[in-house]
């Protein structure tokens, strides 16, 4: 509870400071959520052969790529600055991390909050809104309970991979972009549905790297594309997915972090 | 994407200035483009980290692709093996035209580094010009090509049947390079009016990429905006080359992409040298 | 007096992996080439409580790397540490509560925030009651001066400014004990002595213990009264920095300029150890008085002045005997 208040506390100073600079900051508002608009564009232009794509419509997609890249774009929002953590180790400033009396992953998460990725995270959200209610899904209190575990497991997702993948930088410096490609890449992926994928990459990105959990299974449900014979429980395999790479993620870091001390800079 | 600004190396791109005066201005230019080639052969772990990015995109693109083709059957003129190819082409093209994030010349106007660049008895956008080609030259090579080599392994992809193609994408590829530049060098300038690029930048290069044809092929939007698209200066850094790769056009036809390149070439590097004129007359008036 | 650090046989071995070209890169795959670098080579000390110590020794000298253990960012090779009865790589967290640091060279303090919010932040991440926190700052504001600026951006301070604002932000959680890495780089002499002032009042009214490294000799003479002397990772000198300046002299320089040029002039006690025209500097250990007065009856002086060795002077010579 403690590190909850503390985490608040530095993230609103950041996003402070911020604020300060203010053109600089709509610009980056605008600059950030043209990006996820054009995701969008790419979809819908693809969309613009065909009918549906692996059994699902251009709606039903899109309600699939709300979902993936809200739960994207709040974890963008949390810890996508741990990609400059290769910047901070170069400098030395990680170190400053290490003598505060507080967990290093807590300040470094801390560290900073791109307000500017509000922006994806409103047009996401939009998205989802939108062909959700073209669809006629309607508000039943247990789907929207599913939409809001789904957001909150698939965010967890992309963020705990996102620290695996920064902390194996403590390793190999040179090596960020391997995590952007499955971060960004897992926005990719996710956003359309995995039947167009190989069977072995499916395979991956559900046992392996999680990815394919983020919102694939449960949004198949919710638009009504589940086959009658799968089981419910499928549809929650996000949250055990969530729960075994936050685990995976604790590990991983504190490996990291032990080793950075073991060498020193 | 992150492994072009590294200040340290980015000193050793610069050779020394006293032999400048001995050396005529090509083999200046040269030399910058050899001192940027060993500049990013250096970074090898972001090597294969970028292949393998490459490779993992290019395999979701292509299967998205592969869905809407399965389908249809042909796309605007183009075959299923067509798209996947271009998928792979592309993904070699991205990091060769650096579409991604440079803002190494912002930065140095920025901080008044610039000002160094400018008493170089060599011209600025010329210097930067070599500098990229070497640096294209390099991720060519290595990053442009392993994508496409690992994706054979998995998908039957395109090859040229006619030999000419060969030297037709490589003049393709370098003019893409050059347009890419050109544009990357316009944004940069943007520096001697708002200090901080990385915002302009940003922008840019999502609307650069949605619209070159790099996350979509041109071929699959709507007829009418595909014309447009292919009028403007984006198409030239992604679609044609790889449409010079898959023999899109017959006989003479084949050099129309190129010339639509040479076209941009022209107009990018000549609104580039006139923006970089005022701008530098503002530091000199300005002081920096 | 109890010991509140202890350092036995402390030790860190860095391995290095050679970076070579292309083809050694290559050959790396299958076999690593490694090489080692003892950067803390058998170092043992005791730090009492309330000792203001100073650390000193050449660049690379080890240093940073004694500092980075003592604090538990770095794990100890071998030998044993202990800080305030814990041990640092196992406790860093709750070590850290009770340690203060200050790198010349970085800030912990928020850019962009005014500096009262960073110590509104630290009090959070430090856990230290308001009331407590707010009776320090009312200290720090006083003893540093820092009500001019409290409410600016740190990016808008000076690099004096800042600094003191950093050294508050070190001892706001009443830490027993604080590392200071070069607090006085780059600063103006109003800047230096206002630093000292504050050091030298946290340790003797707070009882705070404080290590101080640093280039400027004077900062050493003036607040230590034990120096600690590094080399190639090893302790070469533990003793009063008194002890250290009677064994190797002061090694002041006089530069003298004199109307006209005249032969090196000869004094006992002095060396002339280099000549420029009218110039001539005089190295010597005694009393600078007495030899400004033989320096004068000597010769026509237009201009004296005092060089002050600097830390790596004194430190060469200790090697050089």
């Amino acid at each position: 509870m403690d590190d909850a208040r503390l985490y608040l506390r530095l993230v609103s100073g950041r996003a402070r400071s911020q604020l300060q600079y203010r053109w600089g900051f709509v610009f980056d508002v605008l600059g950030a959520t043209l990006v996820g608009a054009l995701d969008l564009v790419a979809v819908l232009v693809l969309f613009s052969n065909i009918a549906v794509m692996d059994g699902w419509s251009a709606l039903e997609v899109c309600v699939l790529f709300g979902v993936a890249q809200t739960a994207f774009a709040l974890a963008d929002l949390l810890v996508g600055h741990l990609d400059r953590l290769p910047v901070e180790l170069r400098a030395g400033t990680f170190d400053t991390v290490l003598l505060q009396p507080r967990s290093s992953l807590l300040l470094m998460i801390a560290s900073d909050f791109s307000v500017r990725r509000v922006g994806q995270v409103a047009l996401s959200l939009a998205v989802l809104a939108v062909a959700w209610t073209r669809l006629g899904l309607g508000v039943a209190l247990l789907d929207v309970a599913l939409v809001t575990l789904t957001l909150v497991t698939g965010t967890v997702i992309f963020a705990a991979i996102w620290v695996i993948g920064a902390a194996t930088t403590f390793w190999t410096i040179d090596t960020m972009e391997l995590t952007n490609s499955l971060t960004y890449g897992g926005r990719q992926l996710t956003s359309y549905p995995l039947g167009i994928y190989h069977a072995w990459l499916r395979r991956f990105v559900v046992f392996v790297v999680p990815l394919g959990c983020v919102a694939y299974f449960p949004v198949r449900h919710l638009v009504g594309l589940e086959p009658a014979s799968t089981s419910p429980l499928v549809r929650l395999a996000g949250v055990p997915a969530a729960a075994g790479l936050v685990v995976v993620a604790g590990f991983v870091w504190r490996a990291a972090v032990r080793t950075y001390r073991g060498t020193g800079s | 994407m992150r492994d072009q600004n590294h200040p340290e190396s980015s000193r050793r791109a610069d050779p020394s200035r006293a032999k400048l005066s001995h050396m005529g201005t090509l083999r200046l230019d040269l030399a910058v483009a050899r001192a940027a080639f060993a500049r990013f052969a250096s970074y090898r772990a972001a090597t294969v980290a970028g292949v393998a990015t490459n490779t993992f995109f290019g395999v979701l693109l292509s299967a998205a692709v592969v869905a809407v083709a399965r389908q249809r059957g042909e796309v605007s003129g183009y075959a299923e093996q067509d798209l996947v190819t271009q998928v792979w082409v592309m993904q070699g093209l991205l990091v060769t035209i650096a579409i991604w994030g440079w803002t190494e010349l912002g930065e140095r106007i920025r901080s008044g580094e610039v000002a160094v660049d400018l008493q170089r008895p060599v011209d600025l956008q010329r210097w930067w010009l070599s500098h990229d080609l070497g640096r294209a030259a390099y991720h060519a090579l290595v990053r442009g090509t392993a994508p496409f080599v690992i994706a054979s392994l998995l998908f039957t992809l395109r090859l040229p049947t006619d030999v000419a193609t060969v030297p037709l994408f490589v003049i393709s590829v370098v003019l893409a390079v050059v347009v890419s530049f050109g544009l990357r060098y316009l944004t940069n300038l943007a520096a001697f009016w708002i200090g901080d690029v990385r915002g302009v930048v940003r922008l840019s290069m999502a609307v650069w990429t949605a619209l070159s044809g790099a996350t979509v092929s041109l071929a699959f939007f709507p007829d009418r905006a595909e014309r447009v698209l292919r009028w403007l200066p984006f198409a030239p850094m992604m679609q044609a080359p790889s449409d010079v790769w898959l023999e899109r056009d017959a006989g003479m036809g084949r050099l129309a992409p190129i010339g639509q390149q040479l076209m941009w070439v022209v107009v990018v590097l000549g609104v580039g040298r006139v923006v970089q004129a005022r701008g530098v007359r503002r530091v000199v008036i300005n002081g920096g | 007096m109890s010991a509140l650090v202890e350092a036995e046989h402390l030790a860190k071995t860095f391995v290095r992996r050679q970076r070579g070209g292309l083809r050694q890169g290559l050959r790396r795959g299958l076999r690593p080439v490694r090489a080692e670098h003892r950067a803390v080579d058998d170092v043992s000390f005791e730090i009492a409580e309330g000792e203001f110590v100073g650390y000193l020794g050449p660049n690379g000298a080890g240093k940073s790397t004694t500092i980075k253990m003592l604090t538990g960012i770095l794990v100890p090779s071998s030998g044993r540490v202990q800080v305030a009865g814990l041990d640092p790589s196992r406790q860093r967290v709750e070590l850290a509560r009770r340690v203060g640091v200050v790198f010349g060279q970085r800030t912990q303090l928020w850019w962009d925030l005014p500096l009262r919010d960073s110590y509104e932040l630290l009090r959070h991440v430090y856990r230290v009651p308001a009331a407590d926190a707010a009776s320090q700052l009312d200290r720090f504001v006083d003893l540093l001066d820092l009500g001019a600026f409290l409410d600016t951006p740190v990016r808008q301070l000076s690099l004096g400014q800042r600094m003191r604002g950093d050294l508050a932000a070190a001892f706001l959680h009443r830490p027993s004990l604080v590392y200071l890495d070069e607090p006085t780089i780059g600063l103006d002499v109003v800047a230096k002595a206002a630093v000292r002032r504050f050091l030298a009042a946290e340790n003797a009214e707070q009882g705070t213990t404080i290590v101080l490294t640093s280039h400027d000799l004077a900062d050493v003479e003036r607040l230590c009264r034990r120096a600690l002397v590094i080399d190639h990772g090893r302790l070469v000198h533990d003793g009063a920095l008194a002890d250290l300046v009677a064994r190797l002299g002061s090694g002041r320089t006089l530069v003298v300029t004199t109307v006209d040029p005249v032969p090196p002039i000869e004094l006992p006690g002095t060396e002339v150890v280099r000549t420029d025209g009218p110039k001539q500097w005089l190295r010597f250990d005694g009393n600078p008085a007495a030899v400004i007065a033989a320096v004068a009856a000597a010769v026509d002086v237009v201009d004296l002045t005092i060089e002050e060795p600097s830390v790596e002077q004194v430190i060469a010579r200790l090697f050089a005997r």
